[in-house]
């Protein structure tokens, strides 16, 4: 009874995108989303030997379908992107949701109980994002961030890491009173350090 | 309430019930996926529908999984309909409830015993369901008795059919509905607060919140509206009161976290709710009263008196639980906190200063003292913490307070024009730079520190583990310290306005004569120290007199000058801890000292030893918290009005501490008699004293004047809020002309007066008034009015109209009305005021010109009529000759006109001369602002021939030029804004000047270029000058080199192109792309994947602008365009403004560029060879 802890609904959120709400399949996916954005972001850097580059870029609308963003690369350049991963991981996303969604324009999707990121950056605008909302509902949000590096390996480390500490939490009546021993916990045997805060909605 | 869905079929419904009854119990999230789809549909199907499914609906509610029921419960109390069928259907469970007689009289009277038994254990459910629902239909009101049973139910419920959170939640909802019930229900909640759960105890606090905002609001209109209150309402606020004190204990009780997280968030609702909030409204919202909705609430509606709530106590109390909330955070209950409760403290604590800018000075230098390091023994997550920290320091500098907001307006224009009106202004920006400095040096060293300790403690707490995969610090060092480019910029900005600062120190210095600049250095040796061990050395009356330390570390500034002000901000930080330490020291004295004085001189006690740190608020009113039985604790509910800068007195320590007891004691008589005083008349002795005594003075005149003024504010009754009014006046009035009187004109200390004081009574105006208009009173004293008082009432004008928006007007018109004295001395003296620092204000600049215009046109304006008859002749002449010159015959007709209808001076009528004088009068300031525009047009070059002659034109002789403009105005309009636009049409003027290259050769232009870009704002259309100056001279060495922030920093030019790149890729960390064109390069350079920086650059001459867009551009597309349209001057000023725009734009967080293209580098090729040479637009 009580707060069933099974109940709580998460968002992994990822370079200004939600990704999922479910648990268990979040949060591999978003590191590997993160990635589609940094590739193209370092795709452009290094790669366009032209410097105009908003005609070679590939920068994508929030909102722009997974599908879209597949079919758009296939056609400028599949090998490549077969290459370095994107492709793949673009087939993917479109399997788990529509298109990214921006994480200050989820507020139809009602209140999270936990929101995970995988980038100080990220951390730092949910947070500040929740700051700046109007406290009606007073409920509170854990907000957490484990640090995931930008590549393919410490994605899928980051995803199982990121399943793991969700479990965790689910075991906890209460996150309120003890997610301290939580993170302590999580932070010894996984050796990393995170970074958790907590707002209110 | 998600969107109205037109009609939720049967089937749909049903279909999905089943689905849901039929889903294991292992797969809970798509289990929870169709619950919501079916809230969905449930919220937005009709009540026929309901019925219907009322059973399958609440069997739900059952469920195996607690999830689920939850999830039900929440429904059900959305819904209205099934919110009161399951209240009802608990009956069934809970035999008994309804107890007593009228109860269960109400029930059978309500019809409700035909379907649900009273006492009915066990009976089968679907019947009453049925019966309920029927009974449930919209129309029927329910006897208040039966919803006393409800509450009961609901109660009851908590132990026994759902989980005690949903009973509790149901409280809450029925409370909100009917606040009447209070009474009852708050003892549930209460009971609710020690619940075992601790979710149960939460639920209760949020609950809490919103049955006081509501009950709070209720009490509040109601009192306003009526004076009667009803006994239910009293007894309700009763309750919720003590409610209310219940979750006070629980927030500041160690203890269970679960619990004390929301009931810190209840104090926090409660401080701000109990302080007016400065961009709420002053009235109720008709709604609110009309339909009986207490969502909003506003402490300022009770601004005219109620009888329940006092807005002082409200004020009082809220500062009082912001005391509490602040100790929270100092030593030594800092360190019983664990990490949640530090977070949700900081967190509470920055929104209360950013909602309610008032506490800012109170908040601020707590957390700037905030030492999380020192409470590590459970393991705190530093790390968490400091980001909380910095967060909260970022919104704090972010904060639109006055007192907070960037230097913006009023800086520049004191750093463009050192002159003798600056101090006003500086001040200010002196106390928002102290603020700010703090700020931005405390986020700079979480920023730099954070990693280091961050890696000591990890180091430290994971010996052996050299194996540590990526740590994530380390590859944040090196953003981090990318990052620390933006902040010198600030700094960098800080240190011009604090040379100003300086010379205007230095000035005040002198004038105060009181301080030689050998004591300086020496006060400020004894800086903090002298003044710590004062203030707990506490048997004096107050010798620490406010401010002092921080006045010290300004005037030493100019003595140092190599103390930056970011090292004093570190300085003032890493005593801070100290102070706080001191100070609650002092509180702890001071509630023991035996009150040995009398009351005033106690009251005066407490309000000088308020906390050191805080004494650096914007707010001089807000007095200690912790003395709340002090009278001083002016109401805070009057912020809206007094959001002053509490500006430090430039007090000098004096080294004789006994003379300074003495005239401190000397001051609180003046202060406890001032009433008598006044009454008693023969005040002038005390006045002078007062206003003699320098600083201190000044301090205490504004104490007595907030005090004054809160008295009359606070309105108890008619008769106390007059007197308190007429004092205040007859006190200000006095001490304003004593200063007046007493002291030189390069005075000072009326100015700042004046900028302080609570507000400015008419009478005050009307001496500002004959001070710069002397002669229009009778009885002004001719010595008196020298030159001297006019320049000194102005610059007091001036700097109010910079300080004081709300009485902008009233300055301004005090500004123009000697702008049009008949003394040419006191004239010409307000026009440069009016036309060189007011007219510039873009605010005002309107006013001023329709006023211009107006004393322009009254001098023909009665001519109108006559003249439009004659019109045509006139008209035609006109048309023909477009030379001024050569129009001495409408001029003359002109002259005749004003002569004969000028309404100002009908009896100038016969003498000419005096006319004259007096149409010179009213048109002086029009010709001054339209020289100054002209001015602006050739800004400091030498103008071109035209410019020269026409102005020449203009200025030769005055009355010529008078006699022109008349008749230009009274041409047809059309024609006169032609001429007028004419004359402001930059770009040809620009072009004209260009034209004559003999006159603006090179070296002129780069001279006059480089003033421009000295210029803040940068003048209008100044790229476009840039360009077009290139276009003209195309070797000419324009070196612009833009740093964006919150401005516009220009660096030095680069001296040579390798040094350029060299500064560049020093900051940008690399450049990955150049690309060169005919005389263009472009590079191309990211800094990190937040930041992308493009520059440019003309190779010679050489020309580099660097943009940065921000941080979070989710998407951005730059095409920089960039054309040097030399042959084509005037076709592309919107491309080439906007261009300009995107490259001053400030990045703003949060929101998302989406710069979309432009066109491309046209590069200037120019119209010598005629090709354009346009580098891959696609």
């Amino acid at each position: 009874m009580g707060l069933s802890s099974s109940s709580s609904s998460y968002c992994f959120y990822s370079h200004s995108r939600i990704l999922s709400s479910e648990p268990e399949h979040g949060g591999p996916r978003a590191a590997e989303e993160r990635r589609v954005r940094r590739g193209l972001l370092r795709h452009w850097a290094t790669r366009e030997a032209s410097w105009s580059l908003p005609q070679r870029t590939n920068v994508y609308e929030f909102g722009t379908p997974y599908k879209h963003m597949l079919d758009d690369l296939r056609r400028k350049d599949p090998e490549l992107y077969r290459r370095n991963g994107i492709l793949p991981m673009l087939k993917r996303n479109v399997s788990v949701k529509t298109a990214p969604q921006r994480w200050q324009e989820n507020a139809a999707d009602g209140t999270f109980d936990v929101v995970l990121t995988f980038e100080e950056k990220v951390f730092d605008m949910v947070i500040e994002d929740l700051h700046n909302r109007n406290h009606v509902l007073l409920k509170p949000v854990l907000v957490i961030n484990l640090e995931v590096k930008d590549n393919h390996e410490e994605a899928a480390i980051g995803g199982r890491l990121a399943l793991q500490l969700c479990q965790e939490l689910e075991t906890i009546e209460n996150w309120e009173d003890c997610v301290d021993d939580v993170i302590i916990n999580f932070e010894r045997q996984n050796n990393r350090k995170l970074l958790y805060s907590i707002s209110y909605y | 309430m998600v969107g109205v869905m037109a009609a939720v079929s049967r089937g749909k419904l049903a279909s999905r019930i089943n689905s849901i009854k039929q889903s294991g119990a292992a797969d809970i999230g798509p289990k929870l996926d169709k619950l919501r789809r079916l809230r969905d549909e449930l919220l937005a199907a009709d009540s026929v529908l309901l019925v219907d499914f009322l059973s399958p609906i609440l069997d739900l509610l059952s469920d195996r999984s607690g999830p689920v029921r939850k999830f039900m419960i929440h429904l059900v109390c959305k819904q209205p309909y099934l919110f009161l069928m399951l209240s009802l259907f608990a009956m069934v469970f809970v035999p008994n409830v309804l107890k007593t007689e009228p109860e269960i009289g109400a029930y059978k009277a309500a019809g409700f015993d035909r379907y649900v038994p009273v006492i009915t254990p066990g009976r089968p459910k679907d019947r009453f369901l049925v019966g309920l629902v029927e009974l449930a239909c919209p129309g029927r009101v329910l006897q208040p008795c039966l919803y006393h049973g409800l509450c009961r139910i609901s109660m009851h419920m908590m132990d026994m059919v759902v989980p005690s959170f949903s009973g509790n939640l149901m409280i809450g909802e029925i409370g909100l509905k009917h606040l009447e019930l209070l009474p009852d229900i708050i003892p549930a909640l209460i009971a609710a607060l020690k619940d075992d759960t601790p979710a149960v105890a939460r639920q209760a606090i949020t609950c809490g919140v919103d049955i006081f905002r509501c009950s709070l609001a209720k009490v509040a209109i109601q009192g306003l509206y009526s004076s009667e209150f009803n006994e239910s309402l009293k007894s309700s606020w009763e309750c919720v009161l003590k409610f209310r004190d219940e979750i006070y204990s629980m927030a500041f009780k160690v203890g269970n976290d679960g619990r004390r997280l929301p009931a810190l968030k209840f104090v926090e609702s409660m401080v701000l709710l109990y302080t007016p909030d400065p961009n709420g409204s002053l009235e109720p919202p008709p709604d609110q009263v009309s339909e009986g909705k207490f969502e909003e609430f506003n402490v300022s509606w009770l601004r005219g008196g109620h009888p329940i709530l006092n807005v002082r106590d409200l004020s009082a109390e809220a500062s009082q639980n912001l005391g509490l909330l602040l100790d929270q955070l100092r030593f030594p209950s800092l360190k019983s906190h664990s990490y949640l409760v530090i977070i949700v403290l900081i967190k509470s604590l920055s929104t209360v200063a950013r909602k309610r800018p008032a506490f800012y000075g109170r908040i601020l230098p707590v957390l700037l003292g905030l030492d999380p390091s020192s409470s590590t023994s459970k393991g705190l997550h530093l790390a968490g913490v400091h980001h909380a920290l910095r967060s909260a320091f970022e919104s704090c500098l972010n904060c639109t307070h006055p007192g907070a907001a960037p230097p913006n307006n009023s800086s520049r224009i004191g750093m463009n024009s050192r002159n003798e009106w600056i101090s006003a202004v500086v001040y200010l920006d002196s106390f928002v730079l102290q603020w700010r400095d703090r700020l931005v040096s405390a986020l700079k060293e979480i920023k730099v520190g954070r990693p280091t300790e961050q890696a000591t403690n990890e180091i430290s707490e994971n010996k052996g583990r050299a194996e540590w995969p990526g740590d994530p610090y380390v590859v944040q060092i090196h953003e981090q310290t990318q990052e620390e480019e933006e902040p010198p910029a600030t700094i960098a900005d800080s240190n011009v306005a604090y040379d100003d600062l300086n010379h205007a120190r230095q000035a005040t210095v002198h004038v105060s004569e009181s301080v030689s600049p050998e004591d300086i250095p020496s006060a400020m040796e004894t800086g903090y120290g002298a003044i710590t061990s004062v203030v707990i050395d506490n048997d004096g009356v107050g010798n620490e007199i406010p401010g002092l330390a921080l006045s010290t570390q300004d005037d030493a500034l100019p003595e140092d000058a190599t103390v930056s002000p970011r090292a004093l901000a570190e300085l003032e930080d890493a005593n801070l801890t100290d102070l706080n330490d001191a100070n609650q020291d002092t509180f702890t004295n001071l509630g023991r000292t035996p009150i040995e004085l009398d009351k005033t001189q106690i009251e005066l006690t407490q309000s000088l030893s308020t906390d050191r740190s805080e004494e650096l608020s914007p707010k001089a009113a807000i007095t200690d918290t912790n003395n709340m039985n002090s009278s001083t604790a002016t109401s805070v509910g009057l912020s809206s009005q007094l959001v002053l800068p509490k500006i430090s007195a430039p007090v000098i320590c004096l080294a004789d501490e006994q003379k300074d007891q003495l005239q401190q004691l000397a001051f609180v008589r003046i202060l406890d008699a001032y009433k008598q005083v006044t009454i008693a008349g023969g005040s002038q002795v005390r006045f002078s004293i007062l206003a003699h005594s320098g600083m201190e003075g000044h301090e205490l005149t504004l104490r007595v004047l907030y005090r004054l003024f809160g008295e009359a504010e606070e309105d108890r009754d008619f008769f106390t809020s007059t007197t308190a009014t007429s004092v205040y006046e007859t006190f200000l009035r006095q001490v304003a002309e004593t200063l007046r009187d007493s002291f030189p004109a390069s005075d000072k200390s009326l100015s700042r007066l004046l900028g302080e004081v609570p507000y400015l009574p008419k009478s005050i105006f009307e001496m500002l008034e004959s001070l710069c208009s002397p002669g229009s009173s009778d009885n002004d004293d001719r010595e008196m009015h020298g030159g001297d008082r006019v320049t000194q009432g102005l610059s007091i004008v001036w700097s109010l109209i910079l300080t004081r928006p709300p009485i902008r007007d009233a300055c301004l018109k005090i500004a123009l009305k000697s702008a049009v004295h008949h003394l040419e001395e006191v004239r010409m003296k307000a026009i440069r005021l009016v036309a060189n620092k007011l007219y510039p204000l873009s605010s005002i600049s309107e006013k001023i010109e329709d006023f211009a215009k107006e004393m322009l046109l009254s001098v023909v304006g009665d001519n109108q009529i006559e003249l439009e008859k004659e019109a045509d002749g006139i008209h035609a002449e006109l048309r023909k000759d477009e030379n001024p010159s050569s129009e001495k015959q409408p001029v003359s007709l002109a002259v005749k006109e004003i002569s004969v209808g000028s309404h100002q001076n009908s009896a100038s009528e016969s003498i000419p001369s005096s006319m004259i004088a007096e149409v010179q009068r009213c048109m002086s300031l029009y010709f001054a602002l339209c020289t100054k525009v002209v001015h602006t047009l050739t800004d400091g070059t030498v103008p071109s021939p035209d410019l020269l002659t026409t102005v020449k034109r203009l200025y030769d002789t005055k009355l010529k030029v008078l006699l022109i403009f008349p008749h230009l105005v009274n041409a047809p309009l059309d024609k006169f804004q032609v001429a007028l636009s004419r004359v402001l049409q930059v770009t040809d003027a620009c072009n004209a000047c260009f034209e004559q290259r003999h006159i603006f050769s090179q070296q002129v232009l780069a001279k006059v270029l480089n003033q421009l870009v000295e210029q803040i704002p940068l003048p209008l259309l100044f790229m476009r000058t840039v360009l077009q100056a290139i276009g003209a001279f195309p070797s000419l060495g324009v070196k612009v080199y833009i740093v964006n922030r919150s401005g516009i920093h220009y660096g030095d030019p680069f001296p040579s192109r390798k040094q350029a790149d060299m500064e560049i890729s020093k900051a940008v960390g690399g450049i990955h792309e150049v690309r060169s064109f005919d005389k263009a390069t472009v590079f191309q350079c990211s800094a990190s994947d937040m930041d992308l920086y493009v520059y440019f650059f003309q190779q010679n001459p050489f020309f580099c602008e660097k943009l940065k867009l921000g941080y979070n551009k989710v998407l951005f597309e730059v095409n920089w365009h960039y054309s040097l349209p030399r042959s084509s001057i005037g076709s592309s000023h919107s491309v080439c403004d906007d261009s300009l725009k995107l490259s001053i734009q400030p990045p703003r967080p949060n929101l998302r560029y989406q710069l979309t293209a432009h066109a491309r580098i046209s590069e200037s090729g120019g119209a010598d060879d005629g090709r354009n040479s346009e580098p891959e637009s696609d």
